[in-house]
């Protein structure tokens, strides 16, 4: 596993940095729980596009080495199949539990086309490629539109995996604790409602309209459904927090030069995300629904990437690639 | 849903093995899961396309036809002729028995 990058930085700059973090954290708990619709659509407004490019940029340069170009390219398929499934939704195609079923097939199929792989590299990936396996097959056979919101919320979670896989040693301890802490700790308060406040009946019905976002239909009508809700939207800003800020400045390391795409340059890639979020903007003042829903197509196939790249990360170690100053050495 | 899953079980059966039967010796282990994945990308698709009546029947068989020889190209490795006639073959024995069934 290669190491991250590190800059010596004196001691009182650490803990300064560390006191900073913990204030953005608190500062986001405390608008996810008073004003969780606001912060649920401006983050998504501003942030959700650019956090879509910079994480597909990361689990290439990280992982397209060792997937392999027929398997990346065998992956597409699916993925492919996964964006057509959501473009059909926004031209009002099919009933919303058909096309969930479909997409949670072509989902399980992704998991399929690694599998071979995770079972050549021994028992433990080949049982983890088949658990998850099972849960995309139980979650077409039970209420495939239900499991689809709980996979939105699941994925906020991604980072912890993608640090994990990237950090060693002391660094990844801490990672892991404080993860553990703003990850688990802090939305599971929140989904108890610890610190709830009421909301005016006309917020309130507004709230209920996204509800659908993270919470499953069935449950909009249960004590925690505003919670659960609040728990997303707080969720939803650390993980585009940690793909935007965190994971670009950790890299793709020594795998780096495996990706399977010609990424532009940092500087033209931050240009062309900025301008695309812009635009994005935009189309959400102009009509939100539908600005989602498109939103919805690109984010669905970052989203069902992961879940067999997180799936080999566990299988594969990563290549050992001589970085240009190891070649000067 | 019943009636989907029906008709691409029926859709792979065919197709499938009619790939593998066509493919090149070196191809065919590759190109039966190829198939398949492709069938559950465009099956569903034209499923939903044409139960809504948003294409017609002729255009979205060749749409995905196109579909399934880019598959065989751009994954299988087929040759852009050969990953051609394959598609128009298994979609052409499918799209007779769609008549038939």
């Amino acid at each position: 596993m290669d190491s991250a990058p590190r800059s010596p930085a004196p001691a009182t700059a650490v803990t300064g940095r560390v006191a900073i973090a913990a204030l953005c954290v608190a500062a986001i708990a405390f608008a996810a729980v008073s004003a969780p619709l606001e912060v649920y659509v401006v983050s998504l407004a501003l942030f959700g596009l650019p956090h879509v490019a910079t994480e597909l940029r990361y689990v290439d340069e990280r992982f397209g080495a060792r997937m392999g170009t027929r398997l990346a390219r065998r992956l597409a398929i699916p993925l492919l199949g996964i964006a057509l499934v959501r473009a059909l939704a926004i031209a009002g195609v099919g009933d919303a539990t058909t096309r969930a079923a479909v997409e949670w097939t072509l989902g399980a199929a992704s998991i399929a086309v690694v599998l071979p792989l995770l079972a050549s590299r021994g028992s433990t990936p080949a049982v983890l490629g088949a658990l998850a396996l099972l849960v995309a097959v139980l979650a077409v056979l039970t209420d495939p539109f239900a499991a689809l919101v709980l996979f939105a919320l699941a994925h906020n979670l991604t980072p912890l995996g993608f640090l994990a896989e990237r950090l060693d040693g002391p660094s990844r301890r801490r990672a892991m604790l404080v993860g553990a802490v703003v990850f688990l700790a802090i939305p599971a308060v929140i989904v108890c409602g610890v610190a709830s406040p009421g909301l005016p009946s006309d917020r309130a019905d507004a709230l209920a309209a996204q509800l659908a976002s993270f919470v499953p239909i069935a449950w909009h009508e249960h004590g925690f459904a505003f919670d659960l809700f609040r728990a997303g939207a707080f969720l939803q800003c650390l993980h585009y927090a940690i793909v935007i800020l965190v994971l670009p400045r950790l890299g793709g390391g020594g795998e780096a030069s495996g990706a399977c795409c010609p990424w532009p340059v940092p500087k033209r890639f931050v240009a062309w995300i900025g301008a695309s979020a812009a635009l994005f903007a935009v189309g959400y003042v102009l009509s939100f629904t539908g600005t989602r829903a498109t939103y919805g197509v690109v984010a669905a196939i970052h989203a069902w990437l992961e879940i067999p790249v997180l799936l080999v990360a566990c299988a594969v170690a990563p290549r050992t690639v001589p970085t240009l100053a190891g070649a000067r050495a | 849903m019943s009636e989907w899953l029906r008709l691409f079980v029926l859709t792979v059966t065919v197709e499938v093995p009619l790939a593998i039967a066509l493919a090149p010796q070196a191809f065919k282990r590759r190109i039966a899961l190829d198939a398949l994945l492709a069938n559950l990308m465009t099956h569903p698709a034209a499923w939903f396309v044409i139960g809504h009546g948003m294409l017609g029947w002729w255009p979205t068989e060749c749409a995905v036809t196109i579909a399934e020889a880019f598959v065989f190209r751009a994954v299988t490795g087929l040759t852009w002729p050969r990953a051609t006639v394959l598609a128009v073959a298994a979609n052409g024995v499918t799209a007779a028995l769609s008549f038939a069934v």
